[in-house]
């Protein structure tokens, strides 16, 4: 980044440490910043600054948010006997979007993956046991992903939680809505088919 | 189609298909190992690709199966196929189908997380995934490393079991990377931290992608079989008779996926402990074998070389069959150095049993060899340091 005066430059490399930021989007952030107004330079260093101050864990579910416990979790309109236990924030996000969802949330921070070096410790596991052991939880739905790691934190958190008591259920994989049957693949098909409904 | 537009070589009858598909009609490359720029049109028939040793010949046929199978067998890292110096490789080809035309595109890149990028494309359309790639350009590639298939180690029979099935069918691989990647995470966990409650998660997932995969080789070796055991009866004038059978990593009784599941379950229960000593799993398809019998006797260990190599191509033939079986229409057939590697009786033999590919392509130091044996016309492509001749 010779090219440019140290201010850029320095600006392009802390930008480029961004998630999916390579160096020429930073670049063109970079210079982009420069042209922008003072009022929304400052704009965007405050809202920088207030994520930083201002979020942090919920003590009682691990999502982000900005008081503890978190809105879910302080919601008394939630139903505090199902629990959704969803690998990241966005995840929660996600469902809450569908609005289909009215229980409380667990974030686990991640899932397991040995070959990175995630086990079971880096997750906020026994933060969920310890509200499985208040008694209140009577069902755990597990919505990880329907990859290899998000099959082994199911399948790992399964082990853990039944003997506890809870019904536990996994999200159920198949076909998305609006899709043809003609164009979904076997495998999708085939687990549509083992997860099939009585009508 | 016109039979006639496969030569046949004098005293043999060539079995050519009715209808046949897959062909190449043109191929373009760009910094792919040694091959600079390559811009050639290929018409049916027998394609010969000849020159001197080391000019490009292996490497325009690998390039070509890349566009099948989305990656190179013979590579040990992919960043080998981009030409040294350059910062991108291209391989564009255009083919027949029975319903139109498609182009088939690949692009490695240098840079990204693993050395290389690489981008799939079929039809201008990006493909996120391998195995939405796989398949669709259905080809046989037959390497001189092929001919130690049965003299070798049981990985290999499995890449053929597995290059095969991938190709016919695009949900074999997706099972098979998952199978993979959980099969490297617990393997992991064997060497690192061995807590029975997280290897019993993976477990989980490799009995249900493996008992899938294990039905899916179990069926392809018995479409196979017969095939395998026809062409090696030809191919040797009814003197030896092939006999496969899959030796899968565990005992196949039950045919129902539910059983072969708990099966697998309660071998990691019972190997648990052993695996944790030896660091590594010691059950599921990536221990799988296929045996090969000739005459009764298994030729791995009491074949003669040459009842080996025999029987290695007949496997390679039964494959080339079978995907003409499942797709209705035969492989495009590249055979790389293979007949260099044969005797006068064997290549002879070889190419009056070739399936009715409409299409093959061939690499050979001395076409005289060939052309003696064939009356009718073929199309020859000379390559000379990475670059085809005009003529």
């Amino acid at each position: 980044m010779l090219h440019y005066a140290q201010p850029i430059a320095r600006l392009i490399s802390e930008l480029s440490k961004m998630p999916t930021v390579g160096p020429k989007t930073a670049q063109r952030l970079a210079l982009h910043i420069v042209k922008m107004s003072q009022e929304s330079v400052n704009q965007l260093i405050s809202a920088i600054q207030e994520v930083k101050e201002k979020i942090r864990r919920c003590s009682l579910c691990n999502n982000l948010a900005d008081r503890d416990p978190c809105l879910v979790c302080s919601d008394p309109e939630r139903d505090r006997s199902t629990v959704c236990v969803v690998a990241e924030p966005k995840d929660a996000a996600a469902i809450e979007r569908s609005r289909g969802f009215k229980g409380m949330y667990h974030v686990l921070g991640g899932v397991l993956s040995p070959l990175d070096g995630i086990g079971p410790e880096n997750l906020s596991i026994s933060l969920l046991l310890k509200r499985m052991e208040e008694g209140t939880i009577t069902e755990v739905i597990l919505a990880t992903n329907p990859t290899v790691e998000g099959d082994a934190t199911a399948l790992y958190l399964g082990k853990l939680l039944q003997p506890l008591g809870p019904k536990v259920s996994r999200l159920a994989r198949g076909l998305p809505t609006g899709a043809d049957l003609d164009y979904a693949d076997e495998i999708t098909l085939a687990r549509s088919l083992e997860g099939r409904r009585d009508l | 189609m016109d039979s006639s537009s496969i030569p046949s070589p004098e005293g043999w009858d060539l079995r050519v298909l009715e209808v046949t598909l897959v062909e190449l009609l043109h191929l373009e490359l760009e910094n792919f190992r040694n091959l600079s720029r390559v811009s050639r049109s290929f018409p049916s028939g027998l394609n010969l690709v000849t020159g001197p040793n080391a000019q490009g010949k292996s490497n325009l046929l690998e390039a070509l199966f890349l566009l099948s199978v989305g990656k190179s067998l013979r590579a040990h890292r992919e960043d080998d196929l981009i030409q040294w110096g350059a910062p991108f490789a291209r391989i564009v080809g255009r083919t027949a189908l029975r319903d139109g035309e498609q182009t088939v595109e690949a692009v490695l890149e240098r840079g990204g997380a693993f050395g290389i990028r690489k981008t799939l494309r079929i039809n201008g359309t990006h493909c996120s995934r391998l195995s939405q790639f796989v398949g669709r350009t259905p080809m046989v590639h037959f390497l001189p490393s092929d001919l130690d298939l049965v003299q070798g180690e049981p990985f290999r029979r499995r890449r053929y079991l597995d290059v095969l099935g991938a190709q016919l069918h695009p949900d074999y691989l997706r099972e098979l990377q998952s199978y993979q990647k959980a099969l490297r995470e617990r393997n992991h966990l064997l060497r690192t931290d061995p807590r029975e409650s997280l290897l019993q998660s993976y477990e989980i997932l490799l009995a249900e992608s493996g008992s899938r995969i294990t039905l899916r080789r179990a069926a392809l070796v018995e479409r196979l079989a017969p095939l395998a055991a026809r062409f090696h009866r030809e191919f040797t004038q009814e003197v030896e008779n092939l006999r496969i059978e899959y030796r899968p990593s565990i005992e196949l009784e039950e045919r129902e996926a539910n059983l072969l599941v708990e099966a697998f379950l309660r071998e990691f229960a019972r190997s648990r402990g052993q695996e944790i000593v030896r660091k590594t799993t010691l059950t599921g398809p990536h221990r799988d074998d296929l045996a090969v019998f000739v005459n009764g006797k298994d030729a791995r260990f009491f074949g003669s070389q040459g009842q080996q190599r025999t029987a290695s191509i007949s496997l390679k033939l039964a494959e080339a069959g079978l995907m003409e079986e499942e797709q209705g229409d035969p492989p495009l057939l590249l055979l790389d150095d293979i007949l260099s590697e044969l005797d006068r009786a064997r290549t002879r033999s070889l190419l009056a049993h070739l399936p009715g590919s409409r299409q093959i392509l061939i690499t050979i130091t001395e076409e005289e060899k060939i052309r003696a044996m064939f009356t009718g016309p073929l199309s020859t492509h000379v390559i000379r340091q990475g670059e085809i001749l005009a003529c």
